[in-house]
């Protein structure tokens, strides 16, 4: 049978790079002893007890019908403050809509602003399912590689801007390379697509486990409010990664349009699941205080046990849930590392092929394991680095 | 700001919705057999 061209373009390097994850996965629940870092997930910690809690007393009080589409009123409200006290920008119910996680949300939106004909301009590296979630459309992608340092340059973003270029995507705390934009980056960007009438979509599902001081979002800038949509979830900043709770805040117009699509496309979300996310963003916590300082704790750790090894590099970052490991000069791509280092040490990373062109040659490590594990895993990460240098130092030498 | 084509496209999925309901059937499960249904800004659907 015959599929559309959509499922060339959701295909590829983006889905490969999981290839090792998923294995691995599979031979953990078989009993083997792999340590998984492939994936941002704090798989040793439940969601809080009350969140818990507020879900089942939803559910046995017969909240399981259907609901509004754009997501309940009570969570629309609980969102838009949330996106206000962390963004600086105000907004109100009408320019929330609630969808089955960030990703979700960020499928949604690129339907919604973008399609063939049209370029969207992404920073790299990337999210790994951006390459799917914005061809999906049928626009076209233009990367702009980092600089140096795997930070966001504003000038090389504005220069990739052409007639056709109809959206811009940014994430900070960045996925994989966890580096911090500032407003001096945000700046320049957000006044290009004001003044030309692009799209600004920022990923902002790690800005939250940022302390304050640190939380910079573009649509809190002067000219966002008509070209900015800010996608964030409950997922890392509340330990729901299961519940699949995300949003897009922006303009009216397009909440309406996104409407439309989740109409046809999800029908709104399981009433106990929002009754729980509205609880949870309206509850006394400081659960993403909490995650932040582990995060910060194990880059610490590998940090310590991985700098200073031959051939390889551990990347500065500021923010996120990631360390990412340049193996660029042991000789091996990165699929072939993470896959030899699944086999002989059984530790999953994720290779960051997927994540755009300067991607290749790094490795993600997720942060999200407990600390005992973690450090396990950096002493196996530790003894393979060892192990393959000296085989490269012996070739050379022969 | 511009948005996609598509957005036309899922507001007449909301038109036949809304005829649906319209028409005193909100059972979803039955848009896909309804007849032909009209609104305001589009003669929809199937034929």
């Amino acid at each position: 049978m015959r599929f559309s061209g959509l499922t060339s373009r959701i295909a590829g390097k983006s889905a490969d790079s999981w290839e090792t994850h998923y294995e691995a996965l599979a031979r953990s629940q078989a009993g083997e002893d792999i340590i998984m870092l492939s994936v941002g997930q704090e798989s040793d910690q439940l969601t809080d007890d009350r969140i818990v809690e507020e879900a089942v007393q939803s559910l046995r009080s017969g909240r399981h019908h259907y609901t509004p589409v754009q997501g309940e009123l009570a969570l629309r409200k609980a969102i838009a403050a949330r996106h206000s006290e962390l963004t600086g920008q105000y907004a109100n119910e009408d320019q929330c809509s609630v969808f089955s996680g960030a990703q979700n949300a960020l499928f949604a939106v690129s339907q919604c602003v973008l399609e063939h004909g049209d370029e969207v301009i992404l920073v790299e590296p990337y999210y790994s399912t951006y390459p799917a979630t914005f061809s999906c459309s049928g626009a076209t992608l233009v990367s702009v590689r980092p600089s140096s340092n795997m930070q966001i340059n504003p000038e090389d973003v504005t220069g990739a801007i052409t007639d056709k270029t109809r959206a811009i995507v940014v994430n900070s705390p960045n996925n994989p390379v966890g580096s911090v934009y500032t407003r001096e980056q945000y700046e320049p960007i957000v006044r290009a697509c004001s003044d030309r009438k692009i799209w600004l979509i920022s990923d902002e599902v790690y800005l939250e486990m940022l302390a304050p001081e640190d939380r910079v979002s573009p649509a809190g800038l002067p000219g966002a409010d008509e070209i900015c949509v800010t996608v964030s979830s409950l997922s890392k900043s509340h330990r729901m990664t299961g519940w699949r709770v995300g949003w897009a805040v922006g303009p009216r117009e397009l909440m309406q349009h996104l409407y439309n699509l989740t109409l046809c496309m999800i029908y709104g979300l399981p009433p106990f699941i929002m009754d729980a996310a509205t609880f949870a963003l309206q509850m006394d916590s400081n659960i993403a205080d909490i995650v932040r300082e582990s995060m910060d704790r194990r880059r610490k750790i590998v940090a310590g046990l991985l700098s200073g090894l031959p051939n390889v590099r551990i990347l500065p970052a500021s923010g996120g849930m990631f360390a990412v490991l340049d193996v660029r000069n042991l000789g091996t791509g990165s699929m072939e590392f993470t896959r030899r280092l699944l086999d002989q040490y059984r530790v999953s990373l994720l290779p960051c092929d997927g994540f755009g062109d300067s991607g290749e040659g790094l490795v993600r490590i997720s942060l999200a394991v407990e600390d005992g594990l973690f450090e396990e895993a950096c002493q196996r990460i530790r003894a393979f680095v060892l192990g393959l240098s000296a085989i490269r130092t012996t070739n050379q030498d022969g | 700001m511009r948005f996609s084509a598509l957005n036309k496209r899922s507001e007449i999925f909301l038109c036949a919705f809304r005829a649906v309901i319209y028409l005193g059937n909100a059972d979803l499960d039955r848009i896909g057999s309804m007849e032909p249904s009209v609104c305001p800004n589009h003669t929809v659907i199937r034929q």
